[in-house]
C-alpha cells in the first residue's frame, strides 16, 4: 500500500519533466512572413529618412546607424568598432526635467562614479554655443584601471522652448572617445528647420 | 537498516531542516532578483535541483541544494512520517484530510515547475493573432510552405541552441549545423561577409553580454550551414533574432527557418478591439490597464468578447490571459498567456487542508467539551 502510493506519486510527477530533444511539429495558418527582400527595402527606405524630428534638422556622421526611436526617444543611433558597441539617444521631456546637478549625478551614478557638487559641476561643465541654443555639455569618465574596461559618456542638454532635450552618447571609453569629436560636430550641426531653410 | 532509513525520512528534525532550508533559499533568492531579475533568479534558486557556483569557467560546484530537491525532500518526509505515524481512524481524519492537502499542494508545486508555460502576446489596436510568443525561449523554427492551405511548422526546441548542434528530421530533405550560436547579440555594419545567402552582407554578428534585466530581452543571432542528404553545403546563412527575419533556405525556396521567441498556437484568433490605458493625474505612474478583445474562431466568425483587467484575467481553452503592460505610446496591449494545466490543484489542496484543520478543530472542540461536562455534571447533582 505504502510502496503503491509512492509509486504513483512518482508516476505522476516525472512524466511532467518535459526536457525534450526532439522539434515540435504542427500545422499553422498562412501567414506572410518579413522575408531577407522585404527586410532589404525597410532598411533602405529607413536611410533615406530625413533626419528631422521636432522641427530640428540633424546630420549624423555616415557610420552612425540608424535605430527605431521607440517610448520617450526623439533619435537612436548605434556606433560599432569592431565588436564595442555605443549608443547615442536623444530624449525630450517637457519642462525642466530636473536640474543640471541631478541629471549629471544620474549619468554618473551608471557609470558607478560618486555624485558631484554644485562647485565641481561648474567646473565639469562647458557651454557650448550652437545655432539652436547653448548645450550644457560634460564628459563623464572613470580613471581606468590598467585591462579594466570602463563606460563613458557624453551628455549635452539643451533647453528649448519650454522642453529639455537630452543628447547623450554612451559605450566603452575609448570608442566614446574616439567619437567625441563626432559628437561635438553633431550637436554643432544641428539646425532648425526654419533657420536651414534660410538663404 | 531499513527501518532507521524510514525514521530519518519521517523524522521531523528533517521537516525542519528542509523548513529552515526553504526559508534561507528564499531569502538569498529574493536579494539575487535585484542583481539578475526576477527570471534568472527565479530559475537559479527555485526551478532547479542544485545551485552552483562556477569555480572556474569550466568547473561548476554544487553548493546549495535547489528548491525543487528541497521540495521532494519535503514530500518524501510528508508521506513518510504520515504512513509510519498516523493509522486511518475516526480521530485522526483531520489529520489526514490535512495531510493530504499539503502533499496535494507540493505535488501541485512540482507539476506546475515542470509544465507550466508562460508566454506574452503584443496586439495592436485593430491586429488579431492566433498565437503567443515566449522572448525568453528562443527556438530554431523551420516553416515549410509547399502545402495550398496550412503551412507545417518544425519548431526546434531551446536545447538545440548551441554552436555544434544539428536540426535535423525525418521530414526535411536538408539538415542544418549550427555554426556560432551568440545567445545575445547586436547586428554591427561589417564588410566580413561569412553567409552565402541573404542577411550578412553588410552586417556581422557583435556577441554582447547576457542581460538579466527583466525589461531588456536577450536577442540571440546564429551562422548556420545547410547541408543536403548528402552532406554537401547548400548554402550558409545568418538568423538573428534582432531582424524578426525568416530567411529562404538555399535551394529550398518554399522553406524558411528563423531564429525567434518561441510561439504558442491557439486554436482561435484574438482581436484586440480597444485598449484603455489611464495614469495618476500628473504622474506617468499606470493607475488602470483594459483591454478589450473579441476571440473568434479558425473561420473568423466572434464567438466571444471580453475585458481583460488588472486582476481580472480571461481564462478561456485552457489557457489564462492577463493584462500584463503596454507598448508604442498606448497602442500596443501586452498579454501574459500561462498554460498551467495543474492551476486547480492548489485549490483542491487548500479545500482540503482546510476541511482537515476544521475536523481536527472540531473534534479537539467537541471532546473538550465532553470532559468539561463530565467535570461540571457531578458538582451539579451537589
Amino acid at each position: 500500500m505504502k510502496r503503491t502510493t509512492l509509486l504513483l506519486l512518482i508516476l505522476i510527477v516525472l512524466p511532467s519533466c518535459n526536457d525534450s530533444k526532439k522539434p515540435d511539429i504542427s500545422s499553422i495558418p498562412k501567414v506572410k512572413y518579413l522575408t531577407y527582400v522585404d527586410y532589404k527595402a525597410n532598411a533602405e527606405s529607413k536611410n533615406e529618412t530625413k533626419n528631422t524630428i521636432e522641427g530640428f534638422n540633424f546630420s549624423p556622421p555616415p557610420h552612425w546607424q540608424n535605430q527605431d526611436a521607440s517610448g520617450m526617444r526623439l533619435l537612436s543611433y548605434v556606433i560599432t568598432e569592431k565588436e564595442k558597441i555605443a549608443n547615442f539617444t536623444l530624449i525630450k521631456l517637457v519642462g525642466r526635467s530636473g536640474s543640471i546637478l541631478e541629471n549629471v549625478n544620474r549619468w554618473r551614478g551608471q557609470l558607478e562614479l560618486k555624485p558631484l557638487t554644485n562647485t565641481l559641476l561648474s567646473k565639469a561643465i562647458n557651454v557650448m554655443p550652437s545655432q539652436v541654443g547653448d548645450f550644457q555639455f560634460i564628459d563623464i569618465q572613470r580613471i581606468q584601471k590598467r585591462g579594466e574596461e570602463t563606460d563613458r559618456i557624453l551628455a549635452a542638454i539643451l533647453h528649448k522652448d519650454g522642453s529639455t532635450y537630452f543628447f547623450k552618447l554612451m559605450g566603452p571609453h575609448n570608442l566614446v572617445g574616439n567619437e567625441k569629436a563626432n559628437f561635438v560636430e553633431f550637436l554643432e550641426k544641428i539646425t532648425t528647420a526654419s533657420t536651414q531653410d534660410k538663404p | 537498516m531499513k527501518k532507521q532509513i524510514i525514521k530519518v525520512l519521517s523524522s521531523l528534525e528533517l521537516a525542519i531542516t528542509c523548513l529552515s532550508v526553504l526559508f534561507i533559499l528564499t531569502v538569498i533568492g529574493t536579494i539575487a532578483q535585484v542583481k539578475l531579475g526576477i527570471f534568472f533568479a527565479v530559475e537559479r534558486y527555485f526551478n532547479s535541483w542544485v545551485i552552483t557556483w562556477n569555480a572556474t569557467p569550466n568547473l561548476a560546484l554544487p553548493v546549495f541544494p535547489g528548491a525543487l530537491t528541497i521540495g521532494v525532500v519535503l514530500l518524501i518526509n510528508l508521506i513518510a512520517s504520515h504512513f509510519t505515524r498516523f493509522k486511518l481512524t475516526k480521530d485522526k481524519i483531520g489529520i489526514w484530510c490535512t495531510h493530504f492537502g499539503l502533499i496535494l499542494l507540493i505535488i501541485a508545486g512540482g507539476i506546475s515547475a515542470c509544465s507550466r508555460y508562460e508566454s506574452q502576446m503584443a496586439l495592436e489596436e485593430g491586429e488579431r493573432k492566433n498565437y503567443s510568443e515566449n522572448s525568453r525561449e528562443m527556438v530554431f523554427d523551420i516553416i515549410d510552405q509547399g502545402q495550398p492551405n496550412q503551412d507545417r511548422l518544425i519548431s526546434f526546441p531551446s536545447t538545440f541552441n548551441k554552436k555544434g548542434a544539428f536540426l535535423e528530421h525525418e521530414s526535411l530533405p536538408f539538415k542544418v549545423e549550427i555554426t556560432d550560436y551568440y545567445p545575445n547579440s547586436k547586428l554591427i555594419k561589417s564588410q566580413n561577409r561569412r553567409t552565402s545567402h541573404g542577411l550578412g552582407e553588410d552586417l556581422s554578428v557583435a556577441n554582447i553580454p547576457i542581460s538579466t534585466n527583466d525589461n531588456v530581452p536577450n536577442l540571440p543571432a546564429a551562422y548556420i550551414t545547410i547541408l543536403d542528404t548528402n552532406n554537401e553545403i547548400l548554402g550558409t546563412l545568418m538568423l538573428s533574432a534582432e531582424t524578426e527575419l525568416s530567411q529562404v533556405v538555399p535551394g529550398f525556396e518554399t522553406m524558411l527557418i528563423a531564429l525567434r521567441p518561441k510561439r504558442v498556437y491557439f486554436p482561435f484568433h484574438i482581436a484586440l478591439d480597444d485598449f484603455t490605458h489611464e495614469k495618476y493625474p500628473g504622474t506617468r505612474k499606470p493607475s488602470y490597464f483594459e483591454s478589450r478583445i473579441t476571440i473568434h474562431n479558425n473561420e473568423g466568425v466572434p464567438e466571444l468578447e471580453a475585458r481583460i483587467y488588472m486582476n481580472h484575467p480571461l481564462r478561456y481553452s485552457g489557457h489564462t490571459f492577463f493584462q500584463a503592460s503596454y507598448d508604442k505610446e498606448d497602442t500596443v496591449s501586452v498579454l501574459q498567456v500561462v498554460k498551467n494545466p495543474s492551476w486547480l490543484l492548489p485549490y483542491i489542496a487548500c479545500v482540503f487542508t482546510a476541511i482537515g484543520l476544521g475536523i481536527q478543530f472540531w473534534q479537539g472542540f467537541a471532546k473538550y467539551r465532553r470532559k468539561q461536562k463530565k467535570e461540571v455534571n457531578p458538582n451539579a447533582l451537589v
